[in-house]
């Protein structure tokens, strides 16, 4: 039970120091303590992003330096970067003083402050109940994710993977910090509780993007049902939590965090008669932590920077065409902000990381080559509305589009965020559907789940819109209507509740049918206990191979052994040996599956295995036929078979 | 009363706390061996040599175990034990009271209930 207590506060301790303090920091110098651009909301919000960021960029800096990443030189590392914020913070606080009131637009009614609450509890309850039977080191990604972590605990320095474009550094590097300082095993729960909070964090990030963007509370309030609440356990919340969907995770709360970095640089753009009017300095300020964040986003997940930049391709012109009368001032004062002292540093900065300090793996390899280009498979076709649909809860995309499109019809034209979301839906959108209009070659449904951010934020929209009607600008259409009328004011409750029912009830079934009716961990225990007898009586000859079918947790046996990424070898999912486009390793497959036949002879010999793990169920009667396969470890779900 | 953010923040780390100590508590049964589970393995001591010394480790509810030893497919010889839950038996060559010929695949079938595990040597 103390141990239990000893590991809860470790525990705390690595978050609050990796991932709290150096953004905490970071801001202080920037911004300043009091009356500063951001709220203490946004300050706490934030901190946890700018954490992720800076983390990543000190271990960088160690990994070129040489110098090894223990739990005492990351804490150092951070110790040292927020003394020096601090200490400039110190000398130039007085300057830093600006007259602003931006918790004004952060002070809440007593109905919206206990509605966010209850939204808040409900959010990480519901998260909570689903991850309790789900906690459990099963899923094959966070085995993979978390073999790369122990790599780096035990090694003290940062993973090479082997080659392979699919990880990414930065999925890595917080989690791995944290394991050093916290000492928790990457088989508790220590992995889903990180993914988790940057679930939660994420999700307030788009809170505080809705805010600011809408300046209404109400909007806001709405994003946190839409996002928070329902749909709370589909892809990709608690679901890719459990599942270890590390990129994914951390790509929805770093691409909301630099949409609001960018929008809060660009808020005022070409809008000088704004209440919440920053000075130029500050914009100038937003705009250098959208730049650490995106080049933060490129070294954890290349699939939500490639989205990123479709979106971000799409936002710029976008913007500059809806305010082409403007675009002379639109220019000047971006340039403004751009060729600015801090902008530049970040961006050199940044540069020379990225290309000479520390290159992500998947520029180094081919990986952005194959992303590119006419659809390779069924699967990178597109979806069709109805998956889509599916796939992001069929109410989320109704409200969703209806949001969209009372957004094109109150267009605010020179407000940057209309055109953040417009640009981030409908990137997402035609990539998922269309992909070769964009000659993108990715799984559509994997960019699908993205759609899902933007959607909230729409149906949060569109939801209070619909409620008030008075919001929109519909003298763009040249209607008329009496909006104080009392029929169509009662009209409007109506539909808002019906609509309101259905999105909740809808989002809630969804919900309700992932939870898992308390599993029988039985079976993952067996696999963990035959790994141990394994790493046991294993000798440095030895060579394991282990099924993937029918074993349950069997990802997770590479990290008792640690002995390379592709150790134990592992037999796949049969479709997987029988791809038409190439020739594919059949080894691991005739081994288990035909172990007396020609090939598996030759493979035995070419690979020196004498171990198989094998669900004795599924493959137990092909070895017990053999004289050269003694059968030496049996469970009800593992067997050991050595072959002599 | 003032409805500020900081008071949301507060609450905030305090539900995110006691989900994850309550994540963190349902992690450690999960992976405890016995708690809630029902399972039980036998294994040879040594894979590799020709001792034939085994152990049965018991993660179930069942205590009974019935081991059968089997030179090909003729019985050499029955032995009954108790093994409780969250216990191993290590059963050694010595402890049988039959010779074994190590000439041939030796089987040890061992039940429990229903369940049948078989673990063998070709010597």
């Amino acid at each position: 039970m103390l141990n239990f207590f000893y590991s809860q506060i470790l525990l705390y301790l690595s978050f609050l120091i990796i991932l709290f303090i150096p953004g905490y920091f970071l801001l202080l110098v920037i911004f300043g303590k009091n009356e500063s651009p951001i709220s203490k909301l946004e300050r706490f919000i934030l901190s946890f992003g700018l954490s992720f960021s800076i983390v990543n960029f000190i271990a960088f800096l160690y990994s070129k330096s040489n110098i090894s990443i223990t739990a005492f030189s990351s804490i150092l590392g951070i110790i040292i970067f927020s003394l020096v914020c601090f200490a400039f913070y110190f000398i130039f606080k007085k300057k830093n003083v600006e007259n602003l009131s931006p918790e004004k637009l952060f002070n809440f009614s007593k109905n919206q402050f206990f509605l966010i609450l209850t939204l808040l509890i409900l959010s990480i309850f519901i998260r909570t109940a689903y991850l309790s039977g789900t906690v459990a080191p099963t899923s094959t990604d966070m085995g993979h994710h978390m073999y790369w972590v122990k790599e780096m605990v035990e090694k003290n320095k940062l993973p090479v993977y082997e080659g392979m474009p699919d990880f990414i550094i930065g999925e890595h590097i917080v989690i791995g910090k944290m394991a050093m300082i916290n000492k928790m095993s990457v088989f508790s729960a220590f992995p889903v509780i990180f993914l988790f909070l940057i679930n939660i964090i994420g999700i307030l990030t788009v809170f505080i993007l809705t805010l600011r963007i809408f300046k209404n509370k109400n909007i806001a309030i709405f994003s946190l049902i839409f996002l928070g609440v329902i749909f709370a356990v589909s892809s990709p919340q608690a679901k890719f939590i459990s599942g270890g969907v590390m990129g994914n995770i951390l790509g929805n709360f770093l691409i909301p965090l630099a949409f609001y970095f960018y929008f809060r640089a660009f808020e005022n753009i070409g809008n000088l008669e704004s209440e919440f009017h920053l000075n130029k300095k500050n914009g100038q300020k937003f705009l250098s932590l959208a730049i650490l964040t995106t080049f933060t986003l490129f070294y954890t997940h290349h699939l939500s920077a490639f989205i990123f930049i479709f979106i971000f391709a799409l936002l710029i012109p976008f913007f500059l065409l809806v305010n082409y009368k403007n675009i002379s001032k639109i220019f000047k004062e971006g340039l403004g902000y751009f060729f600015s002292f801090p902008v530049i540093i970040t961006l050199l900065t940044g540069l020379i990381f990225f290309f000479f300090i520390f290159t992500p793996n998947y520029i180094e390899t081919n990986a952005v080559e194959t992303a590119v280009g006419a659809p390779s498979k069924a699967t990178r076709e597109g979806l069709s509305f109805n998956t889509l649909k599916s796939s992001v809860g069929e109410s989320r995309m109704a409200l969703g589009l209806i949001g969209l499109f009372l957004l094109i019809l109150s267009y605010k034209k020179n407000n940057f965020g209309f055109a953040i979301i417009f640009s981030w839906t409908i990137a997402i959108l035609i990539m998922s559907t269309k992909p070769n209009l964009l000659f993108i070659n990715l799984p559509s449904s994997r960019i699908g789940n993205y759609l899902s951010y933007p959607l909230a934020i729409l149906c949060a929209y569109g939801l209070y819109s619909i409620f008030n009607l008075k919001t929109i600008n519909i003298k763009n259409l040249n209607l008329k209507i009496n909006l104080n009328n009392l029929i169509l004011e009662k009209f409007n409750r109506s539909i808002f509740i019906i609509i309101f029912i259905f999105v909740l009830a809808s989002g809630l079934i969804d919900t309700s049918r992932a939870f898992k009716s308390s599993p029988d961990f039985s079976p993952l225990i067996e696999t963990f206990e035959a790994s141990k007898y394994l790493l046991e009586k294993n000798e440095k000859e030895d060579v394991i191979l282990k099924d993937h079918n029918y074993v349950v947790g069997d990802s997770w046996m590479k990290l008792f052994f640690m002995q390379g990424y592709k150790y134990p070898q592992s037999r796949g999912y049969f479709k997987r040996y029988f791809d038409p486009t190439k020739p594919r390793e059949m080894c691991t497959l005739h081994m288990i599956s035909t172990p007396v036949g020609e090939e598996a002879l030759e493979c035995f010999s070419e690979t020196k295995t004498n171990y198989l793990v094998v669900n004795p169920l599924y493959d137990g009667s092909q070895f017990k036929k053999l004289k050269n396969f003694d059968s030496v470890y049996q469970s009800e779900g593992v067997a050991i078979y050595y072959r002599k | 009363m003032k409805f500020s953010s900081k008071k949301i923040i507060i609450i905030f780390l305090i539900c995110f706390t006691l989900s994850s100590i309550w994540l963190s508590y349902k992690s450690e049964r999960i992976l405890d061996l016995n708690y809630e589970k029902n399972w039980w393995s036998t294994y040879f001591i040594e894979p590799k040599s020709e001792s034939l010394s085994f152990i049965i480790e018991n993660h179930s509810d069942k205590e009974s175990f019935e081991i059968e030893i089997f030179s090909k497919k003729d019985k050499l010889g029955e032995i009954n034990i108790e093994i409780k839950k969250g216990d191993m038996k290590i059963i050694k060559e010595e402890d049988f009271e039959f010779k074994i010929e190590k000439n041939d695949r030796i089987t040890f079938k061992i039940s429990s209930d229903l369940e049948i595990r078989e673990i063998y040597k070709n010597l």
